[in-house]
């Protein structure tokens, strides 16, 4: 199929299939903040759907979505509130670990920001199966530490 | 269509980029990167998380980052700098001056207010910081004789009355008075706390059993134009530097930082909440002095980030140490965070403010800064005899000094 060059990359859009064999398109100026996509254009040329094989059709539409704000310079406060509000912190993490993977700077200090606020007022238990963390103090050493820093532990609700 | 080549090429590189760490758990860098943006006290309390995160304050990597999270975030909410030179001759009197960023030579002298005009020497400035603009003024450091409120964008001051006698302890003779200044967010009232501590000062442990020569806390309301009693059960055991004893106001809340006149009393931070109307104690933090000589260390409130910190200098090695407090009134939530130095120049000086993640000093009497973020120091020109100063923060308002309407 023959593809036309474009000689300005402003208006040239970019095929991405994503690890689920959907296809989507971005402007190429906001391929250029995900360092990774703009790397596999660099030595596949921009004619080609780039494969992203570790990020889903569930989350590149929403970043695609936060690239297309960036270029035109609107994002916002509120912009950032709005699009992870309907997130809960399991989307999140999905979402930061795929702006990872394309090495989406914005985006990916925005969203460990985001993280971090989410929990801030967790349990231990909550963190610990959050990050896949295993508890490897005895039950005996944990309610030491846990007493020694019952201060911060005031008001945190502990099934959460 | 693509090429042969073209497919190679996709599969090394595809090959290439799944090399990533791609898993439902993220990498640990990156955990470490998103705990760097908690609050203090969140990160205390996920140190239980497993043996490897209680040894997050250990993690160099992580520290560099949370030092760089809590510096990276100004405070540009005080918008100027004062700073009051006081000279070493007796008979001069000392100067307030708004501080430009570039130097002693751009920074405006501003005249005391009239109350403050006559030959005094030794004006202080309780709390380092403005209250919606207002500075609390206090002559004298032991006989306190006036206190007065002034704020110096609309020039209009407030004197605050003196308290009553029948406050004081009687057979006692008052001779150190400490301040605080501070606003009640509940009650919108400013307040002046005021501590009388009698004669004699340190001679002794005798004196310290003796109750009756404990200090009396007394509070003026600018609302009410009264002074009350406070009942606050304080041992007469410490004893405040001049230029601690102008302690620091932070969230309506007054610090000072309190030194026992005795070995087997620990150094603390003295803090008092204007809407409580309570006083709670913080010992000094664990393994802060590590291996230094604290023959001669200075201790020093301010103000990093939302958070109190406390700066300890040491002079003999000519190094600080920043230690930051995530929960009031405990001893286990102080996490050390800086050690700067040595540095040249600080072995015979006295840190005398913080504002911006500057840190103020005084050396050979003159005003020196350095920069927390880079290390960068800078001379401030102020030239001549060994003065000795206090820098605070000012934020500029033309509210008025509110008080009860006759």
């Amino acid at each position: 199929m023959a593809q036309e060059a474009s000689s300005s990359t402003s208006s040239k859009t970019i095929s991405l299939k994503t690890g689920d064999g959907e296809i989507f398109e971005i402007e190429a100026s906001a391929a250029k903040q995900m360092k990774t996509v703009q790397r596999l254009i660099d030595d596949l040329g921009d004619d080609i759907t780039i494969p992203l094989h570790n990020v889903f059709s569930k989350e590149l539409p929403k970043i695609i979505e936060y690239y297309k704000k960036d270029i035109t310079g609107e994002i916002t406060k509120d912009f950032e509130a709005e699009f992870v509000k309907d997130l809960n912190d399991d989307e999140v993490k999905v979402l930061f670990l795929a702006a990872n993977y394309l090495d989406a700077n914005k985006l990916f200090e925005f969203l460990s920001q985001n993280i971090a606020d989410r929990l801030e007022s967790k349990s231990v238990e909550y963190v610990r199966k959050y990050f896949g963390v295993e508890n490897d103090f005895t039950p005996e050493e944990e309610s030491k530490l846990r007493e020694e820093r019952a201060w911060s532990f005031r008001g945190i609700k502990e099934d959460e | 269509m693509q090429t042969p080549i073209a497919v190679k090429m996709e599969n090394s590189l595809v090959v290439a980029a799944t090399k990533k760490k791609v898993c439902n758990h993220l990498p640990n860098d990156i955990v470490l990167f998103i705990l760097s943006k908690l609050p203090l006290i969140s990160l205390k309390r996920f140190l239980c998380v497993s043996k490897s995160w209680s040894l997050l304050f250990k993690n160099t990597y992580f520290m560099n980052m949370l030092r760089n999270n809590i510096l990276l975030n100004d405070d540009s909410y005080y918008d100027e700098t004062f700073m009051v030179r006081y000279t070493p001759k007796y008979s001069e009197r000392c100067n307030f001056y708004w501080l430009s960023d570039e130097g002693f030579a751009n920074s405006v002298h501003l005249d005391w207010p009239s109350q403050f005009q006559e030959d005094y020497i030794h004006i202080f400035i309780v709390g380092s910081v403005s209250i919606n603009g207002i500075l609390c003024l206090k002559h004298g450091f032991t006989r306190t004789s006036q206190v007065v409120l002034w704020n110096p964008t609309t020039s209009e001051t407030k004197v605050i009355p003196p308290s009553p006698i029948e406050n004081r302890r009687p057979d006692r003779n008052p001779w150190h008075f400490l301040h605080g200044f501070g606003y009640d967010h509940v009650s919108d009232d400013y307040k002046v706390i005021q501590m009388i501590e009698y004669f004699p000062g340190y001679q002794g442990d005798m004196i310290w059993e003796d109750r009756s020569y404990d200090p009396s806390w007394e509070i003026y309301s600018l609302k009410t134009n009264s002074w009350k009693k406070l009942d606050i059960d304080m041992q007469n055991c410490y004893y405040y530097s001049p230029l601690q004893g102008n302690g620091l106001y932070a969230d309506g809340v007054f610090h000072w930082w309190a030194i026992s006149k005795l070995k087997n009393i620990e150094e603390c931070m003295v803090s008092f909440d204007f809407s409580e109307e309570v006083m709670c104690t913080t010992l000094m933090p664990l393994n802060t002095d590590g291996g230094f000589d604290v023959g001669y260390v200075e201790r020093h409130l301010v103000s990093l980030n939302e958070s109190i910190a406390l700066i300890s200098k040491y002079k003999k090695e000519s190094t600080f140490c920043i230690s930051v407090l995530a929960k009031l009134g405990e001893r286990e939530s102080w996490i050390n965070l800086f050690t700067v130095g040595p540095l040249l120049s600080m072995e015979y000086s006295n840190i005398v403010g913080m504002k911006n993640n500057t840190l103020f000093y005084r050396r050979d009497g003159e005003l020196v800064c350095v920069d927390l973020k880079t290390q960068m120091i800078k001379e401030l020109g102020v030239k001549g005899d060994r003065f000795h100063f206090h820098v605070g923060k000012y934020k500029k308002s033309f509210l008025p000094i509110r008080g009860i309407i006759n």
